[in-house]
């Protein structure tokens, strides 16, 4: 599916050896996705979400 | 409007619910400080949006007399929206409130995803709804003196029977009576669907605004990290 | 065959631009086929419009590329709102929100969108997508390339060395360091919209004076090697977009001019506004000049080649023609983002082993249909007849000082009518700077309008020849001092044109501006773009018969249909 590739491009940018220090910062983009997809802000990634709402 | 068999369809499969709430609500909605300003500017914005529809309207359809029609149409509603800025500006000066600003309106693109049929129902509705809404809005300013406001929804109704009629008589034109009825069922379930989510979206954006609130504040060592790792560069 | 699409989208002027064997083949807005003014949605339409101009369809494609890196942007946003923690608790949720909700997936998006497998869609760096507008289509073999914005990925303002097909970056300033944040938080300062207003800023600029120059140096410190510094303390924009300065500044400048507030540039307090706005212009220009010099130190070019918004300033470019040092400079017309979707097309062209190709013209959007334009005319109770020299039409109608709308050809990529969509009329009327205004375009009474002139004439009209930025209108020129009266509508008020050198043979406008020479002995017209206030330039015939409906200009010419009123 793209979308995996998307979210492996993501994880492949904040790994990478320049930015390594920056990974932890995926912790933060986890924690606001799971916040997103619960309130269906992640329009895009989940359009059946409007079904709640 | 064309033949009797489908005369007032459109006024059947619209029940006047809408006009008969903004009836209601006319004398909250209007006299609370700085709402009215605040309704003509969304008013403008629904005009302003109009004009985005039948203008590409007019540029998608291959038709050269219904492009025209369309186009007409078009330029109403960029005069109407022109209309309500004007009043809606004159009213904050009076007010003493802040100016409104140039109307920027989105697009959803009804007339390429609905198709021509479909897209003439749903601007059928939605001038009848509005020149109804409107005719109410015309009687609560008449009676309240405020001649200006009620001379622009005056003009406005005006306006609105005649896109009423010329898009009835379009639709009934291109297709036959019963596809005709299943357009204007089928928009009905659009307009009920989209009210359902009109409905959720504010309380779902109300989560999530509260939920990143809390989430904020627990990033502190991030920042942190953050502000080690990654300071502010200047030069080169 | 190699196929290519370019796209730009989601932050300003979203475009597509199809680059077919190293030639460019179309390039256009989104906004010429949505009708809302710098709209930035993901464009489809200008897509499907490209390819349907090539003949061809998604699946010809090769690739696709996005003229930024969505994970460095997302990188960036994420990493400004933690570094200016606390104060970013407004921003930080609709930001982050924004990006994990839609941009971050744009990549899927126009591969869904589009039809073409998630593979063959990828993304070049922002600064690289506008350094190759600005040099991979100019006529330099070899050249300094200076990509100027608001900012990209992380960077604002990049040097390059461009030689052959390939661009090699020199050194660049990071954000929030940036010359067009600066000057966006100036315009909205000045009341105007920013990434619309910042044109007037420039024009509003002429009508006053840089005495605010000891307070610019707080807001931004020039250093000696061409890099600067913003006075962060007086921006708030990487707490709150919205407002673009924060608090000091007013404190440091005076208070912001309220939106919508009209001008009058004889009272004391608009004074000061064009002030701050003549401060700004010499500062940005002074900052531009810097980063020229270190970029000759660097690569000892002859030419440069500009992009990115900051190049959109075309009195700042006449600035660095004078100055800099270098003998020639190229802008790419669609300086802002809309050219970087044709820079991105254009890397992923070479990079397919296709060469460069020098652009010659601009008209790259898609043709007027004038038959349809004609049934349309009719249809609304409009005269529309065929006419043998539309040309002549044309230049009799302005030697009897009439308005007219010209729309032929292809439109116009980037924000100038060149031509292809113009509103034309004659330059020496005293009040048709007035009459235009009061009609059409409501503008400012500060706002000039431009010229158009035969290529071959600029020396007998203007102080100085044609250019390589002249047939773009991406600079200006003095008006000759003796002929500022025949020129009033189209010179401002410090002596300058933005005028366009026309030399294209068998075009509209030469033939327009060739035929108006022999009838009144100028060669010279008022060229502004054929739209209303706040709209987009007309695209299609249908998008040119609303405006003359609506507008009470003299005639439109589709093509070589003549529109008029019954």
């Amino acid at each position: 599916m793209s979308r995996l590739q998307t979210l492996r491009e993501l994880v492949g940018h904040f790994m990478h050896r320049q930015r390594f220090v920056l990974a932890p910062l995926l912790i933060v983009l986890l924690l606001a996705s799971m916040l997103l997809m619960a309130t269906s802000g992640l329009a895009y990634v989940a359009p059946l979400s409007y079904s709640i709402f | 409007m064309r033949s009797g068999g489908v005369h007032g369809l459109g006024r059947e499969r619209c029940l006047p619910l809408v006009p008969l709430a903004a009836r209601i609500v006319n004398p909250i909605v209007w006299v609370l400080p700085g709402h009215a300003v605040h309704k003509l500017e969304q008013f403008a914005l629904a005009e302003h949006g109009s004009l985005l529809d039948m203008t590409a309207a007019a540029n998608r359809c291959e038709d050269p007399d219904r492009a025209a029609a369309y186009l007409r149409h078009a330029l109403d509603e960029g005069r109407h929206s022109q209309m309500f800025v004007r009043r809606a500006r004159e009213l904050a000066q009076e007010q003493g409130r802040p100016r409104p600003g140039r109307v920027r309106a989105d697009t959803e693109h009804l007339f390429q995803t609905l198709g021509e049929v479909d897209f003439l129902a749903f601007v059928h509705r939605g001038e009848s709804t509005g020149r109804q809404q409107f005719e109410s809005y015309q009687q609560w300013f008449r009676s309240r003196g405020d001649v200006r406001t009620e001379q622009l929804f005056k003009a406005l109704v005006h306006d609105e029977l005649r896109h009423e009629a010329y898009s009835l008589e379009l639709l009934t034109d291109l297709v036959p009576a019963e596809q005709v009825s299943a357009a204007f069922r089928k928009m009905w379930m659009r307009d009920l669907w989209h009210g359902w989510l009109r409905l959720g979206r504010p309380i779902s954006h109300g989560v999530y605004l509260a939920g990143m609130l809390l989430l904020y504040p627990l990033l502190w060592p991030f920042a942190l990290w953050v502000r080690v790792v990654r300071p502010r560069r200047s030069g080169w | 065959m190699s196929a290519v699409l370019g796209v730009s989208a989601y932050y300003h002027d979203a475009a597509a631009a199809l680059v077919v064997d190293g030639q460019v083949i179309a390039a256009m807005q989104e906004e010429r086929f949505t009708r809302i003014k710098n709209d930035a949605s993901l464009p489809f339409h200008a897509a499907e419009a490209c390819l349907s101009v090539a003949g061809l369809n998604a699946d010809d494609l090769d690739e696709v590329v996005f003229y930024e890196n969505p994970y460095s942007k997302l990188e960036r946003v994420l990493i400004s709102n933690l570094r200016t923690f606390p104060m970013s608790w407004k921003q930080f949720p609709l930001a982050l929100g924004a990006q994990l909700g839609t941009k971050l997936w744009v990549l899927d998006q126009l591969a869904e969108g589009l039809g073409v497998p998630r593979a063959k869609v990828g993304f070049r760096s922002h600064h690289e997508s506008h350094a190759a507008s600005a040099f991979l289509p100019s006529p330099f073999e070899e050249a300094a390339v200076l990509t100027v914005d608001g900012v990209g990925e992380h960077d604002t303002t990049v040097m390059w060395r461009g030689q052959g097909s390939e661009l090699t970056a020199l050194g660049s300033l990071e954000y929030p360091h940036s010359l067009g944040l600066l000057y966006a938080g100036l315009t909205a300062y000045c009341g105007f919209m920013v990434n619309e207003g910042e044109y007037k800023v420039m024009g509003l600029s002429s009508f006053g004076q840089p005495r605010f120059r000891e307070q610019f140096d707080k807001l931004i410190r020039l250093s000696a090697d061409g890099s600067f510094e913003l006075g962060l303390e007086y921006f708030a924009y990487m707490t709150d977009p919205a407002l673009g300065f924060g608090p000091k500044l007013e404190q440091l400048l005076g208070p912001r001019r309220p939106v919508g507030r009209p001008w009058d540039l004889d009272s004391a307090e608009d004074r000061r506004f064009a002030d701050v706005a003549a401060t700004l212009q010499q500062v940005t220009e002074e900052a531009l000049l810097g980063l020229c010099a270190e970029l000759r130190r660097q690569t000892d070019a002859s030419a440069l080649c500009l992009a990115g918004g900051v190049a959109l300033n075309a009195v700042a470019n006449a600035r660095l023609l004078r100055d800099s040092g270098f003998d020639r400079i190229w802008v790419q017309p669609a300086a802002g983002d809309a050219g970087a979707a044709l820079g991105a097309a254009m890397l992923g062209s070479v990079a397919l082993g296709d060469g460069r190709t020098q652009l010659d013209t601009m008209a790259l959007g898609t043709a007027i249909d004038a038959g349809r334009g004609q049934a349309v005319a009719r249809s609304l109770g409009l005269v529309a007849e065929r006419v043998d020299q539309p040309a002549n039409v044309a230049a009799e109608l302005l030697g009897r000082e009439r308005i007219v709308a010209v729309a032929n050809g292809r439109f116009e990529f980037g924000p100038r009518a060149l031509g292809q969509r113009s509103l034309l009329a004659n330059p020496a009327g005293a009040q048709t700077r007035d009459h235009l205004n009061r009609l059409v375009k409501h503008r400012e009474p500060f706002r000039p309008f431009a010229p158009a002139v035969l290529a071959d004439r600029t020396p007998a009209w203007f102080d100085g020849e044609e250019n390589d930025m002249t047939p773009y209108m991406t600079t200006v020129l003095d008006v000759r001092a003796d002929k500022r009266d025949e020129l009033r509508a189209v010179t401002h008020v410090d002596g300058t044109a933005r005028l366009q050198t026309v030399r294209q043979p068998a075009s509209m406008m030469r033939g327009v501006l060739e035929s108006l020479e022999r009838r009144t002995g100028s060669p010279v017209v008022l060229n502004t773009s054929l739209n209303g206030p706040g709209e987009p330039i007309c695209a299609t015939e249908t998008d040119a018969l609303g405006f003359f409906v609506a507008h009470r200009v003299d005639a439109l010419l589709l093509d070589d249909v003549l529109v008029t009123r019954p």
